[in-house]
């Protein structure tokens, strides 16, 4: 019977912890300015630094859907669309949940496995033994970097893939190239940028939160934080994926 | 700090009554009770997995004990909370076994992380105060240096800074001079007993090596299996006939 609680109990406690650490970092708030240099350090370290790669993937994935789309609409002669239905595409669904995906690969991961291999050589509990609190020098200013710079990235990958789009557009698909901006910007509603610059300041949010929870709680040694760092990463892209669903369903509901 | 700082001679600044710690369902401390007089030096000795650590994590209530008391001049750890608890922090030092020097900054950020970060002193005047405390420790001009570029008993030395920098009445050392070479652990072994003597700091140090205990030990408690089988002055621990104890100390 102990081995059948076992999981639950494990999965139970976990969950308290994590709540736990929500509750700690949402109070702990003013600690981003009291730690300003950290949080700088962490908005350099999550944010500028990712930029090649958001721009990379960003680009890529525009080509591509492009591509897709572009030979679709060709037969149909709706050509013409691309522009708008890379905008409206873009900015609704595709830059976030892209920017989402990259940034729970690269900063979940990061997070994970810095704060893990603090936690296994006991840098945190010399932090606590200094009279520091951890959540406030080592969450939260994670968390305010990752919110105040996946919204940026976001913008810069929507842009990226838009233009990725055009490059298809035109040099592949023969599409004006002014038919195809104006459709992309006719297309586009308030609603479009809600959504779109919306989900990822939760992204970024969440994404932080999950790093920090399995780096927080890694026990042992080298292997457990690999293991950490892979449930981060894990559980960070589940998880992008399922609240991008839910705040479309909400924010679609809102606007209806 | 100063010696007339420090709490009278005689005086339990430590003290654990009756502390039984588990983790999961392991049971590590059974009942404990030890106390450290002011201005003295206890050795907590034992083998790997004995317990020794967790008392210095209850200590400055990084754990809590499931049943006991746990008393660290004259607060009880276990009741305190928050601010409280932080406060208390601030009046010890601890020096991790691995050191546990904060990875991402230069030795003056560590060694001045205490005075920076909790007395927000000027950095130009932590810097000299860095100084003046690295050749205090024996180590020259590594004020700028990484973590990973020091060896383990210079990681040590600056562990041990960190620790004192903020002047506390009671440091607790986590195995100090495990891996060191006989040289550098003596140099430690000076440097707890010059915290002791001139500034009257209380301390606790964990080790199993018995060369170290008797060098900074006023008094020792050697644990098995979670439960204390000696309590008292190396003296006496020589003197004891139990065959464990003498298997342990030879």
């Amino acid at each position: 019977m102990a081995d059948l609680t076992y999981p639950v109990k494990s999965f139970v406690l976990a969950a308290q912890e994590f709540w736990l650490l929500m509750w700690h970092s949402a109070i702990g708030l003013p600690a981003a300015v009291t730690y300003r240099k950290e949080t700088f350090r962490q908005i350099y370290s999550i944010g500028v630094t990712a930029t090649p790669l958001i721009i990379l993937a960003a680009l890529l994935t525009g080509l591509v859907l492009a591509l897709e789309w572009g030979n679709k609409l060709e037969p149909f002669g709706a050509k013409i669309l691309m522009g708008r239905i890379m905008a409206v595409g873009t900015i609704r669904e595709i830059g976030p949940v892209i920017t989402g995906l990259m940034f729970a690969g690269r900063t979940g991961a990061m997070i994970a496995a810095e704060l893990g291999s603090m936690k296994v050589t006991e840098q945190i509990s010399a932090l606590t033994a200094l009279g520091t609190d951890p959540i406030r020098r080592l969450v939260v200013p994670r968390q305010v970097a990752s919110v105040a710079t996946i919204l940026p990235l976001t913008v810069l990958a929507d842009a990226v893939a838009i233009f990725g789009g055009y490059v298809v557009a035109v040099a592949w698909l023969h599409t004006p190239g002014k038919f195809y901006w104006k459709s992309a910007l006719e297309s586009l509603a308030w609603e479009d940028l809600a959504i779109g610059l919306l989900k990822p300041f939760f992204f970024g949010w969440m994404i932080s939160t999950i790093g920090c929870f399995y780096g927080m709680t890694t026990e042992g040694g080298a292997t457990a934080v690999g293991g950490s760092t892979t449930k981060a990463v894990m559980y960070a892209s589940l998880g992008t994926l399922a609240a991008d669903f839910v705040l479309s369903k909400l924010i679609l509901s809102f606007f209806r | 700090m100063t010696t007339e700082d420090a709490a009278p001679a005689g005086t339990a600044v430590i003290e654990l009554r009756d502390v039984t710690f588990r983790f999961d369902t392991r049971l590590i401390l059974d009942r404990v009770s030890m106390k450290v007089e002011a201005g003295t030096t206890k050795c907590v000795l034992g083998a790997s997995g004995a317990g020794k650590s967790t008392i210095l994590k209850l200590l400055l209530g990084l754990l809590e004990p499931e049943s006991g008391e746990v008393w660290v001049l004259g607060k009880e750890v276990t009741s305190l909370k928050g601010r409280e608890l932080q406060e208390l922090r601030h009046t010890m030092g601890m020096v991790f076994q691995g050191g546990a020097l904060f990875d991402s900054l230069s030795v003056w950020e560590n060694i001045g992380y205490c005075p920076l970060e909790t007395h927000h002193e000027k950095a130009e005047a932590v810097r000299t105060k860095v100084r003046e405390i690295l050749k205090m420790v024996g180590l020259g001009e590594v004020l700028d240096m990484m973590p990973s570029e020091l060896s383990g008993g210079m990681k040590k030395r600056v562990a041990i800074a960190r620790s004192f920098v903020c002047g506390p009445k009671v440091m607790l050392y986590d195995e100090p001079t495990t891996g060191l070479d006989p040289i550098v652990s003596d140099t430690i072994n000076e440097l707890i007993n010059r915290l002791k003597r001139e500034n009257g700091v209380t301390g606790i140090v964990v080790t199993h090596i018995m060369r170290d205990a008797y060098n900074v030990a006023d008094t020792l408690t050697l644990l098995k299996e979670g439960q204390i089988i000696f309590d008292g002055t190396p003296e006496e621990i020589r003197a004891s006939k139990d065959p464990y104890i003498q298997e342990f100390i030879a």
